[in-house]
């Protein structure tokens, strides 16, 4: 888990980097929280509060971008529950708990002028790296899958100064089912900056 | 918004923007939430029935007046010591239980038609785990930042625990005597930490045994007690 926190500091460091040798690109960093759907809801329904988003976009014309998205959010529930089976119940308080983790490139079309708030419309198609977790008792269920996933996007970015932007972004994140691992989705909010 | 061209001092500027706030967000999220708070949420309680068997058949019982304590006696060096003070509680837990659901005590010296019976063990569990701790250790960051924070040492810390388990056997005495065998047509495990105060473990005991029988609706006496 530290690794993973480590490469979402070190992504904006060394993108930067690149940045400087290759051009125009923006970057982003966002606060996100997530509603959970679907199967998502039904393994843990509460809304998750704990979520961060790092993007880097390449500028290939006024109104359209490419680039790359990593995510981190985190959803759980607890909840006492029965699970019963032919002849055997079982009764616990299993804490419930999803890391997603998608990796995924995008695209983005911008409405407005270049340098005022701007409206965009975008999506993204990649892998998310889903680990689903059951603490029950002494103990613990774990799988983790690598889901093919896509997402559509719309947001507003507001110019805060010729290099600084507040950005809110809506995003339906969805991954396909993949083998006993039922499909994940969820809608996040985010709210944070890009620069270039 | 006119842009100036590329400045260096601006362009690092960017690049700690864009660093505190990963660090920031990744914190937050890093922050686990919805561990358990107390050591009864580690409780579990298992029930395991005859789908076959009728349990409408039954009317009396017979609760054995002694809490049966297993020991290891092939590693005697990881048994642990089971205090006796909680066995007349588990006793009557049981008997209430029974008798709510409609089952009728009788007196040694008659023949029942079920027996129940408890028995309770606990086992020593270890747990070794090794971290890092982040900034923790100034002067130890060795070589790169002697005198500053540093990285640290992995430290290892080991810990152990009690578990236990009651078990909670209900035995067909027909049936038992007719194959010569004990007979179990139903039976309740409580597994957990077995840790706690005095306080705690009787409310446990008490939040646990009954939720044995709550979640086995199927053993209520419909004829002489109807569902509640």
């Amino acid at each position: 888990m530290k690794r993973i926190v480590l490469a979402l500091i070190a992504v904006p460091l060394l993108s930067a980097s690149v940045a400087e040798a290759q051009g125009d690109w923006w970057w982003g960093a966002e606060y996100t929280v997530s509603v959970p759907l679907g199967a998502t809801k039904e393994f843990t329904d509460n809304t998750s509060w704990r979520g961060a988003t790092l993007e880097a976009r390449k500028i290939l014309s006024q109104n359209l971008t490419v680039g790359l998205l990593f995510g981190w959010y985190v959803f759980d529930e607890a909840k006492v529950q029965t699970v019963s089976r032919p002849g055997l119940d079982v009764t616990g308080l299993p804490y419930n708990y999803l890391n997603s983790f998608p990796i995924q490139a995008t695209a983005h079309y911008y409405l407005g002028k270049r340098r005022g708030t701007r409206l965009h419309v975008g999506g993204g198609a990649g892998v998310t790296i889903n680990e689903r977790r059951t603490d029950v008792g002494l103990y613990r269920i774990q799988e983790t899958k690598a889901q093919f996933s896509v997402f559509p996007e719309i947001g507003v970015s507001i110019p805060l100064n010729w290099s600084l932007r507040g950005v809110l972004a809506v995003r339906y994140n969805y991954s396909l089912k993949s083998g006993d691992t039922p499909a994940q989705e969820y809608v996040g909010i985010s709210v944070g900056l890009a620069w270039n | 918004m006119h842009r100036p061209k590329f400045n260096r001092v601006t362009w690092a500027r960017g690049r700690v923007l864009g660093a505190v706030a990963g660090l920031a967000i990744t914190t937050i999220v890093a922050c686990y939430p919805g561990e358990p708070s107390n050591i009864g949420e580690l409780d579990m309680v298992t029930t395991v029935y005859d789908t076959a068997f009728n349990y409408q058949t039954n009317r009396t019982f017979f609760q054995l007046d002694t809490v049966i304590h297993i020991r290891d006696t092939a590693n005697p060096a990881d048994t642990v010591f089971i205090s006796r003070q909680f066995d007349q509680e588990m006793i009557n837990l049981v008997r209430t239980n029974m008798v709510n659901l409609g089952y009728v005590s009788v007196p040694s010296g008659t023949q029942p038609d079920v027996i129940t019976a408890i028995s309770i063990t606990a086992s020593r569990n270890y747990q070794a785990y090794s971290f890092y701790p982040w900034w923790g250790y100034p002067g130890y960051g060795w070589p790169c930042c002697v005198g500053g924070p540093g990285w640290g040492w992995p430290t290892t810390v080991v810990t152990s625990y009690r578990v236990g388990s009651v078990f909670i056997d209900m035995i067909d005495v027909t049936r038992s005597i007719s194959t010569d065998t004990i007979q179990v047509i139903w039976n309740g495990t409580l597994n957990g930490p077995f840790e706690g105060t005095e306080a705690v473990t009787a409310q446990r005991l008490d939040r646990l045994f009954n939720q044995s029988f709550v979640q086995s609706e199927y053993l209520r006496l419909l004829a002489v007690s109807p569902t509640p």
